[in-house]
Protein backbone atom coordinates (compact mmCIF):
# COMPACT_ATOMS: atom_id res chain seq x y z
CA UNK A 1 0.00 0.00 0.00
CA UNK A 2 1.43 3.37 -0.96
CA UNK A 3 0.69 6.42 1.16
CA UNK A 4 0.27 9.27 -1.29
CA UNK A 5 -1.83 9.34 -4.45
CA UNK A 6 -3.99 11.77 -6.43
CA UNK A 7 -7.18 11.11 -4.43
CA UNK A 8 -5.32 11.75 -1.18
CA UNK A 9 -3.83 14.97 -2.57
CA UNK A 10 -7.29 16.14 -3.72
CA UNK A 11 -8.58 15.23 -0.24
CA UNK A 12 -5.86 17.33 1.42
CA UNK A 13 -6.63 20.30 -0.87
CA UNK A 14 -10.34 19.92 -0.04
CA UNK A 15 -9.54 19.86 3.67
CA UNK A 16 -7.55 23.09 3.24
CA UNK A 17 -10.58 24.65 1.50
CA UNK A 18 -12.81 23.28 4.26
CA UNK A 19 -10.57 24.80 6.94
CA UNK A 20 -10.66 28.19 5.19
CA UNK A 21 -14.43 28.07 4.71
CA UNK A 22 -15.02 26.80 8.25
CA UNK A 23 -12.87 29.60 9.72
CA UNK A 24 -14.78 32.15 7.67
CA UNK A 25 -18.23 30.96 8.67
CA UNK A 26 -17.58 30.08 12.32
CA UNK A 27 -18.70 27.21 14.53
CA UNK A 28 -22.27 28.18 15.38
CA UNK A 29 -23.32 29.13 11.86
CA UNK A 30 -21.43 26.21 10.27
CA UNK A 31 -22.87 23.75 12.77
CA UNK A 32 -26.34 25.13 12.17
CA UNK A 33 -25.98 24.47 8.41
CA UNK A 34 -24.49 21.03 8.99
CA UNK A 35 -27.27 19.99 11.37
CA UNK A 36 -29.88 21.29 8.93
CA UNK A 37 -28.34 19.09 6.22
CA UNK A 38 -28.26 16.02 8.48
CA UNK A 39 -31.85 16.59 9.66
CA UNK A 40 -33.04 16.98 6.04
CA UNK A 41 -31.31 13.75 5.04
CA UNK A 42 -32.68 11.82 8.02
CA UNK A 43 -36.18 13.27 7.45
CA UNK A 44 -36.20 12.19 3.80
CA UNK A 45 -34.87 8.77 4.78
CA UNK A 46 -37.60 8.37 7.42
CA UNK A 47 -40.30 9.48 4.96
CA UNK A 48 -39.13 6.80 2.51
CA UNK A 49 -39.17 4.21 5.30
CA UNK A 50 -42.70 5.26 6.35
CA UNK A 51 -43.83 4.95 2.72
CA UNK A 52 -42.25 1.51 2.47
CA UNK A 53 -43.82 0.39 5.79
CA UNK A 54 -47.28 1.49 4.64
CA UNK A 55 -46.77 -0.21 1.28
CA UNK A 56 -45.95 -3.55 2.93
CA UNK A 57 -48.53 -3.10 5.70
CA UNK A 58 -45.92 -2.98 8.49
CA UNK A 59 -47.93 -0.67 10.70
CA UNK A 60 -45.76 -1.08 13.81
CA UNK A 61 -42.59 -0.12 11.95
CA UNK A 62 -44.45 2.78 10.31
CA UNK A 63 -45.52 4.10 13.71
CA UNK A 64 -41.93 3.80 15.02
CA UNK A 65 -40.66 5.84 12.03
CA UNK A 66 -43.40 8.47 12.47
CA UNK A 67 -42.61 8.82 16.20
CA UNK A 68 -38.89 9.10 15.36
CA UNK A 69 -39.71 11.81 12.82
CA UNK A 70 -41.75 13.77 15.38
CA UNK A 71 -38.97 13.44 18.01
CA UNK A 72 -36.39 14.51 15.42
CA UNK A 73 -38.48 17.59 14.60
CA UNK A 74 -38.81 18.51 18.28
CA UNK A 75 -35.11 17.98 19.01
CA UNK A 76 -34.14 19.97 15.92
CA UNK A 77 -36.36 22.84 17.06
CA UNK A 78 -34.57 22.96 20.43
CA UNK A 79 -31.09 22.60 18.88
CA UNK A 80 -31.87 25.38 16.40
CA UNK A 81 -32.90 27.67 19.24
CA UNK A 82 -29.72 26.88 21.20
CA UNK A 83 -27.53 27.49 18.14
CA UNK A 84 -29.27 30.78 17.40
CA UNK A 85 -28.57 31.98 20.95
CA UNK A 86 -25.01 30.66 20.76
CA UNK A 87 -24.50 32.55 17.51
CA UNK A 88 -25.54 35.81 19.18
CA UNK A 89 -23.13 35.13 22.06
CA UNK A 90 -20.34 34.25 19.63
CA UNK A 91 -20.45 37.77 18.21
CA UNK A 92 -18.86 39.07 21.42
CA UNK A 93 -15.14 39.93 21.29
CA UNK A 94 -12.69 37.06 21.93
CA UNK A 95 -15.59 34.57 21.61
CA UNK A 96 -15.89 35.65 17.99
CA UNK A 97 -12.31 34.54 17.31
CA UNK A 98 -12.86 31.28 19.22
CA UNK A 99 -16.00 30.67 17.20
CA UNK A 100 -14.08 31.17 13.96
CA UNK A 101 -11.29 28.81 15.12
CA UNK A 102 -13.77 26.11 16.16
CA UNK A 103 -15.47 26.58 12.77
CA UNK A 104 -12.44 24.82 11.25
CA UNK A 105 -13.74 21.53 12.70
CA UNK A 106 -17.10 22.05 10.99
CA UNK A 107 -15.35 22.84 7.71
CA UNK A 108 -13.45 19.55 7.98
CA UNK A 109 -16.72 17.73 8.73
CA UNK A 110 -18.26 19.17 5.54
CA UNK A 111 -15.28 17.95 3.56
CA UNK A 112 -15.59 14.52 5.23
CA UNK A 113 -19.25 14.27 4.19
CA UNK A 114 -18.52 15.27 0.59
CA UNK A 115 -15.56 12.85 0.56
CA UNK A 116 -17.77 9.99 1.82
CA UNK A 117 -20.43 10.72 -0.81
CA UNK A 118 -17.88 10.86 -3.64
CA UNK A 119 -16.15 7.62 -2.56
CA UNK A 120 -19.49 5.81 -2.12
CA UNK A 121 -20.66 6.98 -5.56
CA UNK A 122 -17.34 5.96 -7.11
CA UNK A 123 -17.74 2.48 -5.57
CA UNK A 124 -21.12 2.21 -7.25
CA UNK A 125 -19.46 2.90 -10.60
CA UNK A 126 -21.11 6.28 -11.20
CA UNK A 127 -18.03 8.22 -12.27
CA UNK A 128 -16.64 5.88 -14.93
CA UNK A 129 -12.84 5.79 -15.22
CA UNK A 130 -12.43 8.62 -12.70
CA UNK A 131 -14.43 6.57 -10.19
CA UNK A 132 -12.28 3.52 -10.88
CA UNK A 133 -9.17 5.59 -10.19
CA UNK A 134 -10.67 6.85 -6.92
CA UNK A 135 -11.58 3.31 -5.83
CA UNK A 136 -8.07 2.09 -6.65
CA UNK A 137 -6.47 5.04 -4.84
CA UNK A 138 -8.59 4.39 -1.74
CA UNK A 139 -7.63 0.72 -1.82
CA UNK A 140 -3.93 1.56 -2.27
CA UNK A 141 -3.71 4.18 0.46
CA UNK A 142 -3.50 3.17 4.13
CA UNK A 143 -4.89 6.51 5.31
CA UNK A 144 -7.80 6.55 2.84
CA UNK A 145 -8.65 2.92 3.59
CA UNK A 146 -8.67 3.71 7.31
CA UNK A 147 -10.90 6.78 6.84
CA UNK A 148 -13.18 4.87 4.46
CA UNK A 149 -13.77 2.17 7.09
CA UNK A 150 -16.01 4.74 8.82
CA UNK A 151 -17.92 5.61 5.64
CA UNK A 152 -21.51 4.62 6.45
CA UNK A 153 -22.52 5.02 2.81
CA UNK A 154 -20.06 2.39 1.59
CA UNK A 155 -21.40 -1.01 0.51
CA UNK A 156 -20.19 -3.70 2.93
CA UNK A 157 -18.24 -6.69 1.65
CA UNK A 158 -17.74 -10.04 3.30
CA UNK B 1 -34.68 72.52 16.78
CA UNK B 2 -31.58 71.47 14.90
CA UNK B 3 -30.32 73.60 12.08
CA UNK B 4 -29.82 71.53 8.90
CA UNK B 5 -28.70 74.48 6.84
CA UNK B 6 -25.84 73.70 4.49
CA UNK B 7 -27.04 70.08 3.95
CA UNK B 8 -28.67 68.96 0.74
CA UNK B 9 -29.63 65.65 -0.85
CA UNK B 10 -26.74 64.22 -2.86
CA UNK B 11 -28.01 63.04 -6.21
CA UNK B 12 -26.39 60.04 -7.89
CA UNK B 13 -25.10 62.15 -10.79
CA UNK B 14 -23.31 64.40 -8.33
CA UNK B 15 -21.97 61.51 -6.20
CA UNK B 16 -20.55 59.12 -8.76
CA UNK B 17 -20.76 60.92 -11.94
CA UNK B 18 -22.70 57.96 -13.46
CA UNK B 19 -26.18 58.34 -14.85
CA UNK B 20 -29.26 56.97 -12.99
CA UNK B 21 -30.01 54.48 -15.76
CA UNK B 22 -26.49 53.03 -15.62
CA UNK B 23 -26.67 52.72 -11.85
CA UNK B 24 -30.06 51.01 -12.06
CA UNK B 25 -28.68 48.57 -14.64
CA UNK B 26 -25.71 47.78 -12.42
CA UNK B 27 -28.01 47.06 -9.47
CA UNK B 28 -30.12 44.78 -11.62
CA UNK B 29 -26.99 42.94 -12.71
CA UNK B 30 -25.87 42.56 -9.12
CA UNK B 31 -29.28 41.25 -8.08
CA UNK B 32 -29.25 38.77 -10.98
CA UNK B 33 -25.75 37.62 -10.01
CA UNK B 34 -26.80 37.24 -6.39
CA UNK B 35 -29.87 35.25 -7.40
CA UNK B 36 -27.74 33.02 -9.61
CA UNK B 37 -25.28 32.34 -6.78
CA UNK B 38 -28.11 31.59 -4.35
CA UNK B 39 -29.82 29.36 -6.94
CA UNK B 40 -26.61 27.41 -7.63
CA UNK B 41 -26.04 27.05 -3.88
CA UNK B 42 -29.58 25.73 -3.32
CA UNK B 43 -29.24 23.30 -6.25
CA UNK B 44 -25.85 22.08 -4.98
CA UNK B 45 -27.19 21.49 -1.46
CA UNK B 46 -30.31 19.76 -2.86
CA UNK B 47 -28.11 17.54 -5.05
CA UNK B 48 -25.91 16.62 -2.08
CA UNK B 49 -29.01 15.84 0.03
CA UNK B 50 -30.56 13.69 -2.71
CA UNK B 51 -27.28 11.84 -3.27
CA UNK B 52 -26.81 11.15 0.44
CA UNK B 53 -30.41 9.94 0.83
CA UNK B 54 -30.08 7.75 -2.27
CA UNK B 55 -26.81 6.30 -0.96
CA UNK B 56 -28.28 5.64 2.49
CA UNK B 57 -31.42 4.00 1.07
CA UNK B 58 -29.50 1.76 -1.35
CA UNK B 59 -27.03 1.00 1.43
CA UNK B 60 -29.91 0.06 3.74
CA UNK B 61 -31.55 -2.13 1.08
CA UNK B 62 -28.39 -3.81 -0.17
CA UNK B 63 -26.82 -4.26 3.21
CA UNK B 64 -24.70 -7.36 3.54
CA UNK B 65 -24.48 -9.10 6.88
CA UNK B 66 -21.01 -10.01 8.02
CA UNK B 67 -21.90 -11.77 11.24
CA UNK B 68 -24.73 -13.65 12.96
CA UNK B 69 -24.81 -13.49 16.75
CA UNK B 70 -27.12 -14.79 19.48
CA UNK B 71 -28.21 -11.70 21.41
CA UNK B 72 -30.41 -13.50 23.94
CA UNK B 73 -31.23 -17.05 24.85
CA UNK B 74 -33.88 -18.62 27.06
CA UNK B 75 -33.08 -21.00 29.91
CA UNK B 76 -32.52 -24.58 28.88
CA UNK B 77 -35.80 -26.25 28.03
CA UNK B 78 -36.67 -29.32 26.04
CA UNK B 79 -38.11 -28.26 22.72
CA UNK B 80 -37.95 -31.50 20.79
CA UNK B 81 -41.03 -33.52 19.83
CA UNK B 82 -42.96 -30.34 19.06
CA UNK B 83 -43.92 -28.64 15.85
CA UNK B 84 -43.33 -24.96 15.22
CA UNK B 85 -44.82 -22.20 13.20
CA UNK B 86 -43.26 -18.86 12.43
CA UNK B 87 -45.30 -16.02 13.84
CA UNK B 88 -43.96 -12.52 13.37
CA UNK B 89 -42.23 -11.60 16.65
CA UNK B 90 -42.97 -14.89 18.40
CA UNK B 91 -42.90 -18.65 17.95
CA UNK B 92 -45.92 -20.92 17.98
CA UNK B 93 -45.11 -24.29 19.51
CA UNK B 94 -47.69 -27.05 19.18
CA UNK B 95 -48.08 -30.74 19.72
CA UNK B 96 -50.89 -33.24 20.20
CA UNK B 97 -51.36 -31.96 23.77
CA UNK B 98 -51.39 -28.20 23.39
CA UNK B 99 -50.20 -25.02 21.77
CA UNK B 100 -48.31 -21.98 23.06
CA UNK B 101 -46.91 -18.68 21.88
CA UNK B 102 -43.42 -17.73 23.05
CA UNK B 103 -41.41 -14.56 22.54
CA UNK B 104 -37.72 -14.34 21.65
CA UNK B 105 -36.64 -14.54 25.28
CA UNK B 106 -38.52 -17.79 25.90
CA UNK B 107 -41.34 -16.09 27.82
CA UNK B 108 -44.64 -17.89 27.27
CA UNK B 109 -47.18 -15.33 26.01
CA UNK B 110 -50.17 -17.66 26.01
CA UNK B 111 -50.89 -21.36 26.05
CA UNK B 112 -53.77 -23.74 25.53
CA UNK B 113 -54.08 -27.44 26.26
CA UNK B 114 -56.14 -29.89 24.22
CA UNK B 115 -55.97 -33.41 22.86
CA UNK B 116 -55.69 -33.76 19.11
CA UNK B 117 -54.44 -36.50 16.82
CA UNK B 118 -53.24 -34.35 13.94
CA UNK B 119 -53.33 -30.65 14.81
CA UNK B 120 -53.41 -28.15 11.96
CA UNK B 121 -52.34 -24.60 12.80
CA UNK B 122 -52.75 -21.42 10.76
CA UNK B 123 -51.90 -17.86 11.76
CA UNK B 124 -52.30 -14.37 10.33
CA UNK B 125 -50.88 -11.24 11.94
CA UNK B 126 -50.75 -12.76 15.41
CA UNK B 127 -54.20 -14.43 15.26
CA UNK B 128 -53.69 -18.18 15.62
CA UNK B 129 -56.18 -20.99 15.04
CA UNK B 130 -55.76 -24.70 15.65
CA UNK B 131 -57.95 -27.69 14.93
CA UNK B 132 -57.66 -31.43 14.55
CA UNK B 133 -57.71 -32.71 10.99
CA UNK B 134 -61.21 -34.13 10.51
CA UNK B 135 -62.14 -32.85 13.97
CA UNK B 136 -64.94 -30.37 14.57
CA UNK B 137 -63.52 -27.96 17.14
CA UNK B 138 -61.40 -24.94 16.23
CA UNK B 139 -59.63 -22.88 18.87
CA UNK B 140 -58.90 -19.32 17.81
CA UNK B 141 -56.34 -17.47 19.92
CA UNK B 142 -56.68 -13.72 19.47
CA UNK B 143 -54.56 -10.81 20.59
CA UNK B 144 -53.58 -11.16 24.24
CA UNK B 145 -54.24 -14.90 24.26
CA UNK B 146 -58.07 -14.70 24.29
CA UNK B 147 -59.39 -18.12 23.21
CA UNK B 148 -62.58 -18.62 21.20
CA UNK B 149 -63.87 -22.15 20.74
CA UNK B 150 -65.83 -22.86 17.58
CA UNK B 151 -67.75 -26.09 17.11
CA UNK B 152 -68.39 -26.73 13.42
CA UNK B 153 -70.35 -29.97 14.02
CA UNK B 154 -68.83 -31.39 10.84
CA UNK B 155 -65.31 -32.68 10.08
CA UNK B 156 -62.90 -29.89 9.16
CA UNK B 157 -60.98 -30.28 5.94
CA UNK B 158 -59.20 -26.89 5.76
CA UNK B 159 -59.52 -23.43 7.24
CA UNK B 160 -58.16 -19.91 7.09
CA UNK B 161 -57.99 -17.21 9.75
CA UNK B 162 -57.91 -13.45 9.22
CA UNK B 163 -56.50 -10.64 11.33
CA UNK B 164 -60.09 -9.51 11.99
CA UNK B 165 -60.46 -12.76 13.98
CA UNK B 166 -62.74 -14.44 11.49
CA UNK B 167 -62.40 -18.04 10.39
CA UNK B 168 -63.41 -19.58 7.06
CA UNK B 169 -63.72 -23.35 7.16
CA UNK B 170 -64.17 -26.12 4.61
CA UNK B 171 -66.31 -28.86 6.12
CA UNK B 172 -67.35 -32.22 4.79
CA UNK B 173 -70.16 -34.60 5.51
CA UNK B 174 -70.94 -37.84 3.75
CA UNK B 175 -72.62 -36.23 0.74
CA UNK B 176 -71.72 -32.52 0.61
CA UNK B 177 -69.08 -29.99 1.42
CA UNK B 178 -69.65 -26.68 3.18
CA UNK B 179 -67.75 -23.43 3.30
CA UNK B 180 -68.65 -21.63 6.51
CA UNK B 181 -67.54 -18.32 7.95
CA UNK B 182 -67.38 -17.64 11.70
CA UNK B 183 -66.93 -14.27 13.41
CA UNK B 184 -64.68 -13.34 16.34
CA UNK B 185 -67.29 -14.56 18.84
CA UNK B 186 -67.50 -17.97 17.17
CA UNK B 187 -70.95 -17.39 15.61
CA UNK B 188 -71.61 -18.76 12.14
CA UNK B 189 -72.27 -15.82 9.80
CA UNK B 190 -72.08 -17.51 6.39
CA UNK B 191 -72.86 -21.01 5.18
CA UNK B 192 -72.24 -22.06 1.57
CA UNK B 193 -73.27 -25.51 0.43
CA UNK B 194 -70.81 -26.82 -2.14
CA UNK B 195 -71.66 -29.65 -4.48
CA UNK B 196 -69.72 -31.15 -7.38
CA UNK B 197 -72.52 -30.31 -9.80
CA UNK B 198 -73.18 -26.70 -8.74
CA UNK B 199 -70.04 -25.09 -7.33
CA UNK B 200 -67.44 -27.84 -7.39
CA UNK B 201 -65.48 -29.43 -4.58
CA UNK B 202 -63.79 -26.85 -2.31
CA UNK B 203 -60.05 -27.48 -2.16
CA UNK B 204 -58.74 -24.38 -0.42
CA UNK B 205 -60.02 -21.28 1.33
CA UNK B 206 -58.43 -17.92 2.13
CA UNK B 207 -59.70 -14.99 4.12
CA UNK B 208 -58.78 -11.31 4.36
CA UNK B 209 -61.05 -8.58 5.73
CA UNK B 210 -64.46 -8.84 4.09
CA UNK B 211 -63.20 -11.03 1.26
CA UNK B 212 -63.12 -14.81 1.17
CA UNK B 213 -61.56 -16.76 -1.68
CA UNK B 214 -62.42 -20.39 -2.39
CA UNK B 215 -60.81 -22.76 -4.85
CA UNK B 216 -63.41 -25.13 -6.31
CA UNK B 217 -62.45 -28.21 -8.29
CA UNK B 218 -64.98 -29.66 -10.70
CA UNK B 219 -65.29 -31.94 -13.70
CA UNK B 220 -66.79 -30.63 -16.91
CA UNK B 221 -67.46 -33.45 -19.37
CA UNK B 222 -64.17 -35.28 -19.59
CA UNK B 223 -61.97 -32.39 -18.50
CA UNK B 224 -61.09 -31.30 -15.01
CA UNK B 225 -61.39 -27.62 -14.21
CA UNK B 226 -60.83 -25.35 -11.27
CA UNK B 227 -62.45 -22.08 -10.39
CA UNK B 228 -61.22 -19.44 -7.97
CA UNK B 229 -64.17 -17.54 -6.54
CA UNK B 230 -64.07 -14.45 -4.34
CA UNK B 231 -66.93 -13.55 -2.02
CA UNK B 232 -67.37 -10.18 -0.35
CA UNK B 233 -69.39 -10.18 2.85
CA UNK B 234 -69.31 -6.42 3.26
CA UNK B 235 -71.25 -3.66 1.51
CA UNK B 236 -69.98 -4.43 -2.00
CA UNK B 237 -71.01 -8.09 -1.87
CA UNK B 238 -74.59 -7.25 -0.84
CA UNK B 239 -75.41 -6.12 -4.37
CA UNK B 240 -74.05 -9.22 -6.07
CA UNK B 241 -75.48 -12.69 -6.51
CA UNK B 242 -74.49 -14.95 -3.57
CA UNK B 243 -71.95 -12.27 -2.53
CA UNK B 244 -69.69 -13.40 -5.41
CA UNK B 245 -67.65 -10.42 -6.60
CA UNK B 246 -65.34 -12.24 -9.01
CA UNK B 247 -64.73 -15.75 -10.26
CA UNK B 248 -62.15 -17.21 -12.65
CA UNK B 249 -62.10 -20.60 -14.33
CA UNK B 250 -59.00 -22.53 -15.25
CA UNK B 251 -58.97 -25.57 -17.50
CA UNK B 252 -56.79 -28.60 -16.74
CA UNK B 253 -55.67 -27.14 -13.42
CA UNK B 254 -55.97 -28.10 -9.78
CA UNK B 255 -55.59 -25.21 -7.31
CA UNK B 256 -54.76 -26.60 -3.87
CA UNK B 257 -53.14 -23.42 -2.52
CA UNK B 258 -54.92 -20.11 -2.17
CA UNK B 259 -53.79 -17.25 0.04
CA UNK B 260 -53.67 -13.54 0.74
CA UNK B 261 -50.17 -12.05 0.77
CA UNK B 262 -51.55 -8.79 2.13
CA UNK B 263 -54.96 -7.10 2.20
CA UNK B 264 -54.59 -6.05 -1.47
CA UNK B 265 -53.13 -9.18 -3.05
CA UNK B 266 -54.29 -12.78 -3.27
CA UNK B 267 -52.64 -15.61 -5.14
CA UNK B 268 -53.62 -19.07 -6.27
CA UNK B 269 -51.15 -21.79 -7.07
CA UNK B 270 -52.07 -24.65 -9.36
CA UNK B 271 -49.88 -27.53 -10.40
CA UNK B 272 -49.21 -25.76 -13.69
CA UNK B 273 -49.83 -22.03 -13.14
CA UNK B 274 -49.54 -19.18 -10.69
CA UNK B 275 -52.29 -16.57 -10.56
CA UNK B 276 -52.45 -13.21 -8.79
CA UNK B 277 -55.50 -11.16 -7.90
CA UNK B 278 -55.52 -7.52 -6.85
CA UNK B 279 -58.12 -5.60 -4.83
CA UNK B 280 -59.13 -5.54 -1.20
CA UNK B 281 -62.89 -5.53 -1.91
CA UNK B 282 -63.18 -7.17 -5.31
CA UNK B 283 -60.07 -9.13 -6.28
CA UNK B 284 -59.52 -9.16 -10.03
CA UNK B 285 -57.01 -11.23 -11.95
CA UNK B 286 -53.80 -9.25 -12.37
CA UNK B 287 -51.38 -11.91 -13.52
CA UNK B 288 -51.41 -15.50 -14.76
CA UNK B 289 -48.14 -17.34 -15.28
CA UNK B 290 -47.92 -20.81 -16.75
CA UNK B 291 -45.43 -23.15 -15.12
CA UNK B 292 -43.91 -25.99 -17.08
CA UNK B 293 -41.79 -27.56 -14.36
CA UNK B 294 -42.59 -29.67 -11.33
CA UNK B 295 -43.02 -27.46 -8.28
CA UNK B 296 -41.08 -28.85 -5.31
CA UNK B 297 -42.42 -26.34 -2.82
CA UNK B 298 -44.13 -22.97 -2.47
CA UNK B 299 -43.48 -20.40 0.24
CA UNK B 300 -45.09 -17.02 0.52
CA UNK B 301 -44.90 -13.93 2.67
CA UNK B 302 -46.01 -10.32 2.65
CA UNK B 303 -43.77 -9.31 -0.25
CA UNK B 304 -43.77 -12.28 -2.58
CA UNK B 305 -44.11 -15.95 -3.28
CA UNK B 306 -41.17 -18.26 -3.85
CA UNK B 307 -41.54 -21.40 -5.94
CA UNK B 308 -38.93 -24.11 -5.57
CA UNK B 309 -37.90 -26.26 -8.53
CA UNK B 310 -35.13 -28.77 -9.09
CA UNK B 311 -32.25 -26.97 -10.75
CA UNK B 312 -32.22 -28.35 -14.26
CA UNK B 313 -28.82 -26.85 -15.08
CA UNK B 314 -27.26 -29.53 -12.86
CA UNK B 315 -25.00 -27.03 -11.07
CA UNK B 316 -27.17 -26.81 -7.97
CA UNK B 317 -29.84 -28.86 -6.29
CA UNK B 318 -32.71 -26.37 -6.20
CA UNK B 319 -33.82 -23.16 -7.79
CA UNK B 320 -35.96 -20.51 -6.14
CA UNK B 321 -38.09 -18.31 -8.41
CA UNK B 322 -39.44 -15.29 -6.58
CA UNK B 323 -42.59 -13.53 -7.77
CA UNK B 324 -43.56 -10.14 -6.33
CA UNK B 325 -47.10 -9.12 -5.37
CA UNK B 326 -47.85 -8.01 -8.94
CA UNK B 327 -47.00 -11.48 -10.23
CA UNK B 328 -43.76 -10.35 -11.87
CA UNK B 329 -40.84 -12.75 -11.59
CA UNK B 330 -38.25 -10.86 -9.59
CA UNK B 331 -35.35 -13.26 -9.54
CA UNK B 332 -34.06 -16.82 -9.72
CA UNK B 333 -31.60 -18.14 -7.21
CA UNK B 334 -29.99 -21.58 -7.33
CA UNK B 335 -28.84 -23.16 -4.10
CA UNK B 336 -27.60 -26.45 -2.73
CA UNK B 337 -28.74 -26.75 0.86
CA UNK B 338 -31.47 -29.20 1.79
CA UNK B 339 -33.83 -26.59 3.16
CA UNK B 340 -36.30 -27.12 5.96
CA UNK B 341 -38.28 -23.93 5.47
CA UNK B 342 -38.14 -20.64 3.57
CA UNK B 343 -39.34 -17.34 5.04
CA UNK B 344 -40.25 -14.39 2.85
CA UNK B 345 -40.67 -11.28 4.91
CA UNK B 346 -40.14 -7.56 4.33
CA UNK B 347 -38.44 -8.17 1.00
CA UNK B 348 -35.93 -10.59 2.49
CA UNK B 349 -35.71 -14.34 1.91
CA UNK B 350 -34.42 -16.66 4.64
CA UNK B 351 -33.59 -20.21 3.53
CA UNK B 352 -32.55 -22.56 6.30
CA UNK B 353 -32.14 -26.06 7.61
CA UNK B 354 -30.97 -27.36 11.00
CA UNK B 355 -27.36 -26.33 10.46
CA UNK B 356 -27.14 -23.39 8.10
CA UNK B 357 -28.96 -20.50 6.52
CA UNK B 358 -28.86 -18.23 3.48
CA UNK B 359 -30.31 -14.72 3.55
CA UNK B 360 -31.17 -13.07 0.23
CA UNK B 361 -32.64 -9.77 -0.81
CA UNK B 362 -35.53 -9.65 -3.27
CA UNK B 363 -33.10 -9.27 -6.19
CA UNK B 364 -31.42 -12.56 -5.32
CA UNK B 365 -28.33 -10.93 -3.86
CA UNK B 366 -26.82 -13.05 -1.09
CA UNK B 367 -26.77 -11.01 2.10
CA UNK B 368 -25.53 -13.76 4.37
CA UNK B 369 -24.61 -17.42 4.24
CA UNK B 370 -23.41 -19.27 7.29
CA UNK B 371 -23.84 -21.93 9.94
CA UNK B 372 -25.81 -21.85 13.18
CA UNK B 373 -23.97 -22.53 16.45
CA UNK B 374 -26.74 -24.91 17.60
CA UNK B 375 -29.08 -27.17 15.67
CA UNK B 376 -32.12 -25.13 14.70
CA UNK B 377 -35.64 -26.56 14.64
CA UNK B 378 -37.48 -23.43 13.53
CA UNK B 379 -36.95 -19.79 12.62
CA UNK B 380 -39.50 -17.01 13.10
CA UNK B 381 -39.43 -13.52 11.65
CA UNK B 382 -39.62 -10.30 13.68
CA UNK B 383 -40.36 -6.68 12.77
CA UNK B 384 -36.70 -6.23 11.90
CA UNK B 385 -34.92 -7.73 8.90
CA UNK B 386 -31.81 -8.09 11.03
CA UNK B 387 -33.45 -10.12 13.80
CA UNK B 388 -34.95 -13.60 13.83
CA UNK B 389 -36.11 -15.95 16.56
CA UNK B 390 -34.56 -19.41 16.46
CA UNK B 391 -35.85 -22.50 18.24
CA UNK B 392 -32.98 -24.87 18.98
CA UNK B 393 -33.25 -28.25 20.66
CA UNK B 394 -32.75 -26.76 24.11
CA UNK B 395 -33.59 -23.07 23.99
CA UNK B 396 -35.20 -20.19 22.16
CA UNK B 397 -32.64 -17.73 20.87
CA UNK B 398 -32.79 -14.27 19.35
CA UNK B 399 -30.32 -14.06 16.50
CA UNK B 400 -29.09 -10.77 15.13
CA UNK B 401 -27.33 -10.05 11.86
CA UNK B 402 -24.67 -7.36 11.73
Amino acid sequence: MSSVNLTLIIGIILIAIGIRAGFGIGLTKGLSHLIALIVTVVTLFLILMIRSSIHYGHIRSGIVYIVTLVILGAVYGVVKLILKSAHKVSELPILHQLDKLAGIAVGIMWVAIIYMVVIALAHRGLFGSFGEMVVKDVHDSTILTYINAYNIMMPKTR
Amino acid sequence: MRDYKGFHVVRSEENTGTSGTEKKGSFKLQIAKHRLVVGIRILAVAAVIILIVWLLVTQYRNQIYTDMTVSSSSEKISLENNSYLSNNGSVITYSRDGISGTDGTGKVLWNLTYEMQKPIVHQTDGIVAVCDYNGHIIYMIGQGGKVTEIDTNLPIHDFSVSKEERIAVILEDSSNSWVNLYDAGGAKIVEIKATMTKTGYPLAVALSGEVMGVSYFYVDGDSMRNSVTFYNFGGIGENTSDHIVSSYDYADAVVPILGFMNSETAFALADNRLMFFTGSKKPVSSSDTLINENIVGAYYGDTGIGLIFYDTSGENKYRLDLYDTSGKKQMSYAFDIDFKDILIHRGQIFIYNEDQCIVLDSNGKEKYSGFFDNKVLNISTTDSNKRYIAVTRTSIETIDFE
